[in-house]
């Protein structure tokens, strides 16, 4: 790596300190019920949507009513979304003269932006309606990543209060968290892109004459807006095909990282919140220093192996970087960014649940490539998606305190609470739905004809590049590794479903959690206590972490990256 | 056709995530005050000393 790889991974690493103690504090006070900055401006708009949607702001729900919102919420926000891709034909704001999308691709589709993952099995400039794009998409990157913060307040909620059968409303919980955070947030940081060069309007693409006499169709719309809640929202659905490589999304050095800071911020802030929430600073520090080790060392090694170049070019091939040489493993890359930036963008895109891209991970060396995979296969918590990352690295908090528990004879206890058989068995349902449809429905795809067929590389990449997509679906990450044909019916269902299980029945045990935490009296510390708040914890958390992915997903990581590693130093 | 079998899909995926509430509800309702039976112990085991230790 040059110094200029690690002075731009050292601004990202200043930026977000800077940024996650004031946001992590000002989301503090927007979820602790109390006064919040600048109610005088936005009081008045969340009053008018409660009276509008006879919503009771001071209204709480148990539990269950609140996971049955959640549901309702979901299930109607699919099926309209659903609707209005397949009638866009008929809809106004129609510039490019889109056709209605076919009935898998809508679900699909459908499916990966109300589950925030984002996974697109579509040229988004040719296939989407501006209608569609703007009141279909782009309202699910709000309201789903808006979903996800939701869900992990109720978390904390349940954590802290003491003998409380409710825990808020998730019609004010949603209200407020895309009022106060995510649209003014996405508003500036919109602004900020366009004036460096991201391209907003509503006209129709422009076709222009090459120096070489073809023709070319450039995409248009509103991509500063869109690019912005993209990368605030841990989402990842590009409005055009290349994503952020894609010079109208993504066009200098530094958009590149002002995207990266975007979609880490409130992953990262997330956990300073809970400490606030909790008045215990040191727990929302070993959470946070624990998502922090995961995502800079998965980062650290990514941007290393790329930036160490293709070991499969002629030896006499000068990879170095140089004043006249970008340097490193550039195919799939984009020259004004360099190997090891592009790395990255990938590397935090796939720690978080953002699908966003600025280089092709198809292109990536065996183990950079192996990093990205294993970053989802974490179970998407360093620092993982808006809220979903966070709920995810408290159920394995719980996992370690229960297997701390066991290793000294005591009843485990977090926060006071004591995790006991219910909570274990949630949080092993949790724990085991992601992986059983990963490896499920990858095992059944690569045994089917019909599977095999999208696989565009034979052997060991092949294999990569099917379980790369199932496991970017079920994480609802939502990146695609590319050299894969997603934009079947049998994948288009496949996928989809993948998406909604791995979101949904992952919220309900999160919630019956909550539920069961919340109405528990809180136990006084003791010498049997296990300290949560410290540095000790925070390396078990991560110990925790990688054990159970390695131990889950090791022998099909052996037969794809590690493999293809082998063979290519063999 | 594709269209019905989408939405009934769809419907019937979130019936199921409500019946799979109701599930949860009852491992909470069913361990309500429970422990881990013939398991860990509620109570912190004491700390051994270090004359325990000794003998």
């Amino acid at each position: 790596m040059s110094a200029n790889d690690w002075l731009q991974l050292g601004l990202v690493i200043v930026a977000l300190g800077v940024t996650v103690p004031l946001l992590g504090g000002y989301m503090a006070k927007v979820y602790g019920g109390g006064s919040a900055p600048l109610d005088r401006v936005f009081s008045p708009v969340e009053n008018g949507i409660y009276r509008l949607c006879r919503i009771d702001p001071k209204g709480e729900q148990r539990w269950r009513t609140y996971a049955l919102s959640v549901l309702a919420f979901s299930g109607i926000s699919m099926l309209v979304l659903y609707g209005i891709e397949r009638l866009q034909g008929h809809l106004p704001l129609d510039p490019s003269h889109a056709s209605g999308v076919p009935a898998p691709l809508a679900w699909n589709t459908a499916a990966s932006f109300l589950t925030n993952t984002n996974w697109q099995n579509y040229v988004p400039e040719t296939v989407m309606s501006t209608l569609t794009s703007m009141i279909g998409l782009t309202v699910q990157n709000f309201v789903s990543a808006a979903v996800g913060m939701a869900i992990v307040v109720v978390l904390m909620r349940g954590l802290i209060r003491r003998r409380s059968s409710t825990l808020g409303s998730f019609w004010v919980d949603l209200t407020r968290t895309v009022i106060r955070i995510l649209l003014p947030i996405s508003i500036v940081a919109a602004l900020i892109l366009v004036g460096f060069g991201v391209i907003q309007d509503l006209t129709a693409p422009v076709t222009v004459h090459t120096l070489v006499g073809a023709h070319q169709t450039l995409p248009t719309g509103a991509m500063g807006s869109q690019e912005s809640i993209k990368e605030l929202g841990t989402n990842g659905g590009g409005t055009t095909n290349a994503n952020s490589a894609n010079p109208f999304e993504n066009p200098t050095g530094f958009t590149n990282l002002f995207e990266i800071w975007l979609l880490l911020m409130i992953p990262f802030s997330l956990p300073w919140t809970f400490g606030k929430l909790c008045k215990d600073r040191k727990q929302g520090l070993a959470v946070l220093a624990a998502m922090a080790v995961l995502w800079i060392v998965g980062a650290l090694l990514v941007m290393n192996v790329e930036a160490g170049g293709n070991s499969q070019l002629p030896k006499g091939v000068n990879q170095t970087a140089s004043s006249t040489l970008v340097g490193g493993n550039m195919e799939g890359k984009e020259i004004r960014f360099g190997a090891a930036p592009s790395a990255l963008l990938n590397s935090s895109a796939t720690s978080t649940s953002t699908g966003a891209v600025s280089s092709a991970s198809d292109s990536y060396t065996p183990l950079g490539g192996g990093v990205l995979l294993v970053n989802m296969m974490f179970g998407e918590v360093s620092p993982g998606g808006v809220g979903s990352g966070l709920y995810g690295m408290l159920i394995l908090a719980m996992l370690s305190v229960f297997i701390a528990g066991l290793m000294v004879g005591r009843t485990p206890e977090y926060l006071g609470k004591k995790i006991q058989a219910a909570e274990m068995k949630l949080v092993a349902i949790y724990i085991l739905i992601v992986p059983a449809i990963i490896l499920g429905f990858a095992a059944v795809s690569i045994s089917l004809s019909k599977g095999r067929a999208s696989i565009f590389n034979p052997g060991t990449h092949g294999l990569t590049e099917m379980v790369y997509a199932f496991t970017s679906a079920s994480n609802n990450n939502g990146s695609a590794f590319a050299g894969f044909n997603g934009a079947t019916t049998y994948f288009n269902t496949t996928l989809g479903i993948c998406m909604l299980i791995g979101r949904f029945a992952l919220i309900v045990p999160v919630l019956a959690i909550a539920g069961s935490l919340g109405r528990k009296q809180a136990v006084p510390a003791s010498a049997g206590t296990l300290p949560t708040g410290t540095a000790l914890f925070a390396t078990l958390l991560v110990g925790v972490t990688v054990i159970i992915v390695g131990l889950t997903y090791f022998p099909v990581l052996a037969l794809g990256p590690l493999a293809e590693h082998f063979i290519f130093h063999s | 056709m594709q269209d019905i079998l989408y939405i009934a899909g769809t419907i019937v995926f979130f019936v199921l995530m409500v019946v799979f509430a109701a599930g949860c509800e009852r491992i909470i309702g069913a361990a309500d005050g429970d422990s881990f039976p013939g398991g860990l112990p509620d109570e912190p085991t004491p700390t051994l000393e270090p004359k325990d230790v000794a003998r």
